[in-house]
């Protein structure tokens, strides 16, 4: 880029063969594009390229300079060889598009690149004519810098992403870049924009009704105004899946302001939009699965309502009744008859029991956590001392170890230590004494408390029943319970983030472990 | 022992219509206890109103309601009782199976006396009645207009 200064558009270029491209020129280069036959460029005095004269390169490329903040470019592509006399020839052809504007510049901001095109035309078929005589036949003056521009242009031209196409006021296309007719699936073709639509299959965002022609975004540049991100759908023989693009259009004038066609520039949007629709496809699902979810818990609390009054009136009454019979019939019932009798109010009180620890089971599932510090020495020291009641009369040794701040929900932990610590107290039984040692470690950053007990222990085999609700691996005679409370352990840790997990051995005891999410700071 | 106050039963349950009243025959405390088997009945005797028209007008010395029950339940018996500037003043004590905490909010939310949970265990169920019945029946001091009757 040797020139650095402000430059317009002068000179024509012309693809004389097919309509394919016209292009511009400013006084770095002009130059035709991919026509299949001869392609013309008429450059401006500035322009200097050896090619030009020659008529031996396939491709001059595209030439840019951007000067000052200014642009001036054109890029093109002149295939083939071709002489001083050609040229005349086949500019004198048809007056071609040129017009009788002299230029017209369009700039196109396309992924972040600065792409400036310039369309000129002479005034006069004839002056044209000459002036690419002249220019033609004259030295080039910098051709090294022309051509290294003019490459920089097809470059870019060539490989961006983006498609980019340009038509005159006729609806001739003078570029279709080679992303355009990647994206597409079709060059160039038609007669103008009422055949746009039909030939390349361009629908409106509903994907099934057609784009009608007189809004396509390209022929509304032509007419002079600008569209962007217009969002269309293309489908046709070449494209069968069809392909969703997003386009912007500008029109082209030249330097007295007068209309000289548009261009468009396009991306391929359906690998984003596909993407878009499986993230609505999943929203849509995740919805779905939150209703559910909301209609379960309803269900769930229903259920739970019911359980708690309709299941619990029947056993009051047959507890009342038996009582109330007792009472009437009082020594004349023999002992069988006060053994069912007793049977009975047994069975209906154990039923009432596992009935209030099914609905404790089901509020930890879904009862809101309210989590902050908490002291879990203070918890265990404060469970233990519930726990004496139940102790009196044994000699358990107590080991309790310092135990980190947590951070959870204090009812719903203290129902943890509640439960492990009485299970250990339960099951020490027949120990004298009887050992309990309470400590916690950090383990990956999470707290892992022990609860370990010198009583019967557990078969290794059976600690996946351990934490499942109603499960027990000790008959009631042996040992009271309904088998809920462990399950209230892991589910309750589970909410918490941590987990919960046991070892044992028959007759030598027990230790059971829960982890919990590390405390997010440290005590002040 | 004080004055006996009326009480007005409202349980749709017979059976523990039957054990209630027993519980409170059995401590003596059950001569003066109105039955109404649903919410709208209790609004209605409460009220004056229906097969309760024309009834004397004192008002009972605590109203013992159950929460689930036809028509009307308890909670809404318990607003309109709050709502109504002439019954708003009666005790209320919530006797029911329901240990939900959103019944326990709820109603006290609505200005109710007192929330007891029928124990399954009868003889715990008897020193529930009974305790309510002296309670409410007996030492507590009802607001004026209600009935008091030597037990």
């Amino acid at each position: 880029m040797t020139e650095a200064r402000p430059c317009r558009p002068r000179g024509t270029v012309l693809d004389l063969t097919t309509p394919r491209a016209i292009f511009l020129n400013g006084p770095c280069g002009a130059c035709s594009f991919r026509g299949e036959g001869l392609n013309i460029a008429t450059p401006s005095p500035s322009v200097r390229s050896p090619a030009w004269r020659k008529g031996s390169t396939r491709r001059l490329g595209v030439a840019a300079a951007i000067a000052g903040g200014l642009f001036c470019a054109v890029g093109l592509v002149v295939q083939a060889r071709w002489h001083t006399r050609d040229i005349s020839t086949s500019l004198a052809r048809p007056a071609l598009a040129a017009g009788a504007g002299r230029s017209a510049a369009g700039w196109i901001l396309a992924g972040g690149v600065l792409l400036a095109l310039a369309a000129g035309r002479a005034s006069r078929t004839g002056r044209t004519i000459e002036t690419s005589k002249r220019q033609a036949e004259r030295p080039a003056r910098s051709e090294g810098a022309l051509k290294e521009e003019k490459q920089l242009l097809q470059s870019i031209l060539d490989s961006m992403s983006d498609g980019v196409v340009a038509a005159n006021l006729q609806g001739e296309f003078i570029l279709f870049n080679p992303a355009a007719e990647a994206i597409v699936g079709l060059g160039p073709g038609g007669k103008g924009p009422q055949e746009w639509t039909e030939r390349y299959g361009v629908y409106l965002p509903d994907a099934t009704t057609p784009y009608p022609p007189e809004r396509l975004p390209l022929a509304r540049a032509i007419r002079g105004e600008s569209v962007d991100g217009d969002i269309q759908f293309l489908r046709h023989a070449g494209a069968p899946d069809g392909v969703w693009l997003r386009v912007s259009a500008r029109p082209i004038r030249d330097e007295d302001g007068a209309l000289r066609g548009g261009v468009v520039v396009f991306s391929d949007m359906s690998e984003r939009r596909r993407a878009e629709q499986r993230i609505n496809d999943l929203n849509q699902a995740l919805r779905h699965r939150g209703e559910e979810l909301e209609a379960t818990n309803k269900e769930l609390e229903t259920f739970s309502y019911s359980v708690s009054h309709d299941l619990r009136a029947p056993l009051r009454h047959i507890s009342g009744f038996v009582d109330l019979l007792r009472q009437r019939s009082g020594e004349a019932v023999d002992d069988t008859s006060r053994h069912y009798l007793h049977t009975l109010a047994e069975s209906a009180r154990r039923m009432g029991a596992l009935i209030d620890d099914l609905l404790v089971f089901s509020r930890m599932g879904r009862s809101a956590m309210r989590i902050v510090r908490v002291d879990l020495g203070a918890l265990v020291e404060d469970v233990r001392r519930e726990l004496q009641h139940d102790s009196r009369g044994r000699t358990i040794e107590w080991r309790i170890a310092p135990l980190p701040p947590v951070e959870g929900d204090p009812a719903m932990l203290r129902l943890v230590l509640a439960n492990l610590l009485s299970n250990a107290v339960k099951y020490t039984r027949p120990r004298d004494p009887a050992r309990i040692e309470i400590g916690a470690e950090t383990r990956n950053g999470d707290t892992v408390v022990c609860v370990r007990d010198n009583g019967v222990g557990f078969d290794m085999e059976y600690k996946d029943k351990l934490f499942g609700v109603f499960q027990r691996l000790h008959s009631t005679e042996q040992f009271e319970g309904t088998g809920i409370g462990l399950a209230n352990v892991r589910r309750i840790v589970r909410r918490h983030g941590g987990r919960t997990w046991a070892e044992g051995e028959v007759d030598r005891g027990a230790a059971f472990y829960f982890s919990l999410p590390r405390c997010k700071e440290d005590p002040t | 022992m004080n004055d006996l106050g009326r009480i007005l039963l409202a349980e749709d349950d017979p059976n523990d219509v039957e054990l209630t009243l027993t519980a409170l025959a059995q401590n003596r405390l059950a001569n003066e206890v109105v039955v109404a088997r649903d919410g709208a009945e209790a609004l209605e005797f409460l009220q004056g109103r229906g097969r309760f028209a024309g009834r004397s007008g004192e008002q009972p010395a605590v109203v013992l309601l159950d929460i689930k029950m036809p028509k009307v339940d308890g909670l809404e018996v318990l607003r309109r009782i709050r709502q109504d500037p002439k019954l708003r003043a009666i005790p209320v004590v919530m006797l029911t199976s329901s240990r939900e905490e959103k019944d326990v909010v709820e109603s006290y939310h609505l200005g109710v006396n007192a929330y007891v949970v029928k124990p399954v265990d009868f003889r715990e169920f008897i020193d529930a009645v009974k305790t309510l019945g002296l309670f409410w029946g007996v030492l507590n001091q009802p607001p004026p207009g209600s009935v008091r009757r030597a037990p």
